[in-house]
């Protein structure tokens, strides 16, 4: 059986009726369809991440330290600082990444989970563990960009950070979620390379870091 | 400075999902026969493609992930929902469009084939893919392609015998 004149006679058929259908544009827009990828993503990785602190929990008997032992902080260095504010919110102002180990250890007294590096810049691998951030955090740089993405944001290239300014619900901070926050010297950035960055990622989300990497 | 991929994969994103819409949207419709839940599903995939978007966008086709994934999409919503069914076969059910065309025999036709002999024509025909790439992005052989596309158009050629007299007729 020969099918060519019948297949273009299907082809053809179809076509009409696909030409013929009313043209329509989406009925939900591009940012909604990403917002809620968003929302189920983290949805998933916060199920995920649960069920795993909890099988580490019941494996070793521990009690995970939550977001209930926050306290009021107060610090202010000259790179950065970081307060509690009498609504239980925590402003956490940014000039340079300098102590690192004590930035991240005032941000987890503040109820804010974070991984805190300087000297090499850290992305958790693959994009798609980015969680979302709307409504607890409120993210101001110095410099704003259209259409800012809502849970990383990064500096390019020699420069400085400028200023990073961020209002944190910690209460609000889903468990088993942290920041991550990292920065290189920016005298020996190459052009395209990493300056600086932050993310908000599950707590399980494997880590790369190194000295220099590609936007 | 500028900021990170994730804005620019935002952009790219956008740009896939305004260019490709209608496209995905219609073929998805002729093969579910509902534009209301055609919507639904192309929307649905969407989301997916957005999730899984460094996989999507490296694909030689992302509309026919698109197509491939809402006609799947389809079926595991049928087999969801088949019970709320009165009679047989869900595609005759299906058919409550304002789009007349959804109601042509050819179309009747189509929706009676099996999901891959559809995915096969949705792809070869209406997206006019050839077959490596058809099958690349059905995870078939080429071989296997030409077999379903030849017992669709056989079915379809059987089914509507109007067309058959009147290309015998020329």
């Amino acid at each position: 059986m020969n099918d060519d004149p019948t297949l273009a006679d299907v082809r053809d058929g179809l076509a009409e009726v696909r030409d013929s259908l009313a043209k329509a544009h989406p009925s939900i827009p591009a940012s909604e369809i990403i917002a809620r990828a968003s929302r189920r993503r983290t949805r998933r990785g916060l199920a995920g991440a649960g069920a795993a602190c909890a099988a580490i929990g019941l494996t070793l008997g521990l009690v995970l330290p939550s977001g209930s032992q926050a306290r009021p902080v107060h610090v202010h260095l000259a790179a950065w600082s970081v307060d509690t504010n009498p609504n239980g919110t925590v402003t956490f102002n940014l000039l340079q990444v300098s102590q690192p180990a004590r930035l991240q250890h005032v941000l987890a007294e503040a109820g804010v989970p974070a991984r805190v590096r300087w000297g090499k810049i850290c992305l958790a691998r693959g994009r798609h563990v980015l969680l979302s951030t709307e409504g607890f955090v409120k993210f101001s740089p110095s410099k704003t960009w259209k259409d800012q993405p809502e849970s990383t944001f990064a500096v390019i290239g020699p420069g400085k950070i400028g200023y990073w300014s961020w209002t944190i619900n910690p209460a609000k901070i889903p468990s088993g979620a942290r920041f991550m926050l990292s920065a290189v010297p920016p005298d020996s950035v190459p052009r395209n390379d990493i300056q600086a960055v932050w993310e908000f990622v599950p707590e399980s989300a494997p880590v790369a870091c190194a000295r220099f990497m590609k936007s | 400075m500028r900021v990170y991929g994730v804005e620019q994969d935002r952009h790219e994103f956008a740009e896939f999902y305004a260019a490709a819409w209608d496209d995905c949207l219609r073929i998805v419709m002729i093969s579910v026969g509902d534009r209301a839940l055609s919507e639904d599903l192309v929307a649905e995939v969407f989301t997916k493609a957005w999730a899984s978007w460094p996989k999507v966008r490296g694909l030689a086709e992302p509309r026919a992930w698109i197509i491939r994934s809402a006609l799947n999409a389809h079926v595991s919503w049928w087999r969801r929902h088949r019970r709320e069914v009165a009679l047989g076969s869900h595609d005759a059910t299906a058919t409550t469009s304002q789009d007349p065309g959804l109601d042509s025999s050819l179309v009747a036709a189509l929706r009676r084939l099996p999901v891959r002999q559809r995915q096969v024509i949705a792809l070869r025909l209406l997206l006019d893919l050839d077959t490596a790439t058809t099958a690349e992005m059905l995870g078939m052989s080429g071989s296997t392609v030409r077999s379903h596309l030849h017992r669709a158009v056989a079915a379809l050629r059987r089914d509507i015998p109007a067309r058959n007299d009147q290309e015998i007729a020329q």
